[in-house]
């Protein structure tokens, strides 16, 4: 294997998040690192983003009947973003390629829209069915964003973003693009809550999104560093423990002090293999999942966010993200503090 | 390592940094012309329509009830390595997609060794997935719900099934294989989106050889999503380009491709079906469902593959369009056509195949690059067979009757909802560049 020599690094120059711990990474953290038992005040084991506060959503025509998953992307790929970039966008000075990442899409305007098939489909809503569209929520954010470049909508398991991150980094290696907007995103429906239920019947379920934006620096303040190759994690847990071990051996030893963001539910036969790959990590680590829910797609990116935050307000040097899907991949990646 | 950055280097996992020229050695298609090349060639070369009345669900109640359903073959392809039980578990978008694989990898013949030999990489589009699996699991979930009667028999099944990512993990454990997946949902476009990034993996030196393509089932839900927008003919017969076209009808179907770096498949002798030399891709956003009037987006992509594969519009000898028969999309696409190909428009011959089989959604871009290589290789035009009335917007070729000519230049668009655009460009192989 050749490897290509490049003068910049892989800077993660911006994010954003919305979760049912608020519209931005600030409530995020506050519950991530405070504690916040926000899965012990959801009785009906489902957590949901607030309403926006005022102002919080642009001002768009595309909006008006955007679904709930359209809107938690938008709003965190604009933080990620930012005004400046988003200007930059609109006067032509930057190539934007957007990688959006879903598992299950709009499930509350694909349940109405089939109900109301399956009841009349002469009275079946045009101004749905469109929202229905795994892309729909890309195309809203193209279009509040003005870019023309390439849009990608990636059907994947809830380890998605985090392969979606290598594929950025391709990109931009290959100038294809000079920054990539990477997100995920999913929404919170009784019937998706009860799909991912059929595999852990205790896990609490969530939704939200976070957003990257990826571009090349030779001295980024936070750096993406690596990104495992992904690997099968098989059907049972033994095979996924065997899977997120390629990972982290493949990731090689972080620092000591390196922070640990995984995916492991409180409960539940799918969480065992990670949690059994990760058993020896020596250091502090964060359980997402066990404060925020599991909200499939975003789940990961959620991770990842929580990591640059600690990295940027110096709670940490370095994160390690384990990524395991559940009948697709297992990933690992590495961010870390540029200056170290 | 896919990637690590270390001391003021960025490494990517790749067998090269030189740019490789791609060449397809084998493809496999199923629509409802047929199952195969050779039934899919015949049909498109005459002409011929595939349309048929929906059998696999509800459509008495709709506008339109007919489709290009595909009458599926009896049996699987043979020696898949899947359990009896997840045969049995096979939706119908993943038994497209077997059929179609199953042709692409016996006519590029690799051996077992070759596709062990290190991780198989899968580029697939699709706009619906599993979705009628999804159907399924929601009426039954429905009633659950609604009679408080707990019963979940048979629903993981569902919902594992639907997953698009599962079909595509059913494909490659299917014949042997294991890689990284990526599932392309660019509505209209995911073929042809699916099939660029592959094209671009092998380009640039990230793998030797990669399978990829495209697959959409009719389901119940799209079928009613199309109907409730009035976007489907009520005649049945879609009439792309006609200046009475009145909408689209809706199709299924599946197409996959073996690409390889030209390096790679001299090396193992393998027959070269054609190159594959260029890919654009952009964002229309003008509108969630309607192209900018101009086809700025379209102009776009097409430009951008001329760039990439080197070549000026006037060298282009075939379009399979994106066509699909609805008032909008059809004058979008042939006013970008006028202004890429400038004054070369009236030499350049224009189809939409659509007419034979419908609109395959995610499916499509792979469908239509698979009959642009059957073209192609017997220099023949698949002819728009429906349309009687070219509309005065087709100042291009637009080809109404079968005919042969010689193709060394063809081009494939897609372009889907929410303003996905893709336009592919295949030549003839030749050794020297």
């Amino acid at each position: 294997m050749r490897k290509q020599r490049q003068a910049d690094k892989i800077a993660i120059a911006g994010w954003g998040a919305v979760s049912p711990a608020g519209w931005d990474c600030a409530g995020l953290m506050k519950a991530a690192l405070g504690g916040d038992d926000m899965l012990a005040v959801s009785p009906e084991r489902t957590l949901s983003v607030p309403p926006p506060p005022d102002g919080r959503m642009p001002r768009s025509p595309r909006l008006r009947r955007a679904s709930p998953i359209s809107r938690f992307l938008i709003a965190a790929a604009l933080d990620a973003m930012g005004d400046e970039r988003v200007q930059a966008l609109k006067s032509g000075d930057t190539r934007l390629d957007i990688i959006v990442n879903v598992l299950n899409g709009s499930t509350s305007y694909c349940a109405r829209f089939f109900s109301e098939v399956l009841n009349d489909p002469s009275m079946a809503s045009p101004i749905i069915f469109p929202e229905t569209v795994f892309n729909a929520p890309a195309s809203h954010l193209a279009a509040v964003l003005g870019s023309t470049g390439l849009n990608e909508t990636i059907v994947g398991d809830s380890a998605q973003f985090v392969a979606s991150l290598e594929a950025g980094i391709r990109r931009l290696t290959d100038r294809d693009c000079d920054g990539c907007l990477i997100v995920a995103a999913e929404e919170q429906h009784w019937v998706s809550s009860r799909e991912r239920k059929l595999y852990d019947r205790d896990v609490v379920t969530s939704e939200g999104s976070a957003a990257v934006y990826l571009e090349k620096s030779p001295a980024p303040e936070i750096e993406l560093a690596a990104v495992t190759d992904p690997f099968f994690p098989g059907g049972g847990k033994g095979d996924r423990e065997t899977a997120i071990r390629k990972a982290r051996a493949q990731l090689g030893n972080a620092s000591p002090e390196a922070v640990l963001i995984d995916g492991c539910h409180q409960f539940g036969p799918t969480s065992d293999g990670e949690k059994a790959a990760w058993s020896d990590w020596p250091g502090r680590r964060i359980h997402l999942k066990q404060i925020l829910g599991d909200s499939m797609a975003a789940s990961s990116a959620w991770s990842v966010v929580a990591g640059c935050e600690m990295l940027a307000n110096h709670q940490a040097g370095e994160c390690v993200i384990s990524a395991v899907g559940g009948n697709q991949q297992v990933l690992c990646t590495r961010i870390k503090r540029g200056d170290l | 390592m896919a990637f690590l950055s270390q001391q003021n280097k960025i490494s990517l996992s790749r067998i090269t940094t030189q740019e490789q020229r791609v060449v397809v050695t084998g493809h496999g298609l199923i629509t409802s012309m047929g199952k195969g090349k050779a039934e899919n060639a015949e049909g498109f070369r005459m002409g011929k329509t595939a349309f048929r009345p929906v059998s696999f669900f509800d459509v008495t109640r709709q506008r339109v009830g007919t489709a290009g359903e595909v009458v599926l073959p009896e049996s699987l392809p043979r020696n898949m390595e899947l359990s009896k039980r997840r045969i049995a578990r096979l939706d119908r978008g993943s038994v497209l997609l077997l059929h179609a694989a199953e042709e692409a990898l016996h006519q590029a013949g690799w051996s077992e060794e070759e596709k062990r030999e290190s991780p198989m990489p899968l580029f697939l589009g699709t706009s619906a997935g599993g979705m009628g699996l999804a159907e399924k699991f929601f009426v039954h979930a429905n009633a659950e719900r609604e009679s408080g009667n707990r019963n979940r028999r048979g629903q993981l099944a569902r919902v594992e099934g639907y997953q698009s990512q599962s079909q595509a993990v059913n494909l490659l454990q299917a014949f042997g294989m294991e890689g990284p997946i990526r599932v392309t949902a660019n509505a209209c476009a995911s073929g042809g989106n699916a099939i660029g990034q592959a094209f671009r993996h092998v380009k640039r030196g990230y793998a030797s050889r990669v399978l990829c393509g495209g697959y959409d089932a009719l389901s119940q839900l799209v079928f009613g999503g199309f109907d409730s927008l009035q976007a489907l003919t009520t005649s049945g017969l879609p009439r792309p380009f006609d200046a009475n076209r009145d909408g689209l009808a809706l199709g299924e179907g599946a197409a996959v491709f073996c690409l390889e770096s030209l390096g790679y498949a001299i090396a193992r002798d393998s027959p070269i079906i054609a190159e594959i030399s260029g890919y654009g891709c952009a964002t229309d956003v003008h509108h969630l469902t309607q192209p900018h009037p101009e086809g700025d987006a379209a102009l776009s992509t097409m430009t951008q593959a001329c760039q990439e594969a080197e070549i000026r519009p006037d060298e282009v000898d075939y379009i399979n369009s994106h066509g699909t028969g609805t008032p909008r999309n059809d004058v979008a696409e042939g006013r970008a056509i006028q202004r890429w190909a400038g004054p070369a428009t009236s030499g350049i011959s224009v189809s939409s195949t659509k007419a034979g089989i419908g609109h395959l959604l995610g499916g499509a871009g792979a469908v239509e690059a698979s009959i642009c290589l059957m073209a192609l290789a017997g220099n023949w035009l698949p002819p728009t067979a429906t349309t009687s009335t070219p509309d005065e917007f087709c100042t291009f070729d637009l080809v109404l009757e079968p005919r042969d000519k010689t193709l060394e230049v063809v081009m494939s668009n897609s372009f889907g909802f929410g303003g996905a655009n893709a336009t592919l460009i295949f030549r003839q192989f030749s050794k020297k560049q």
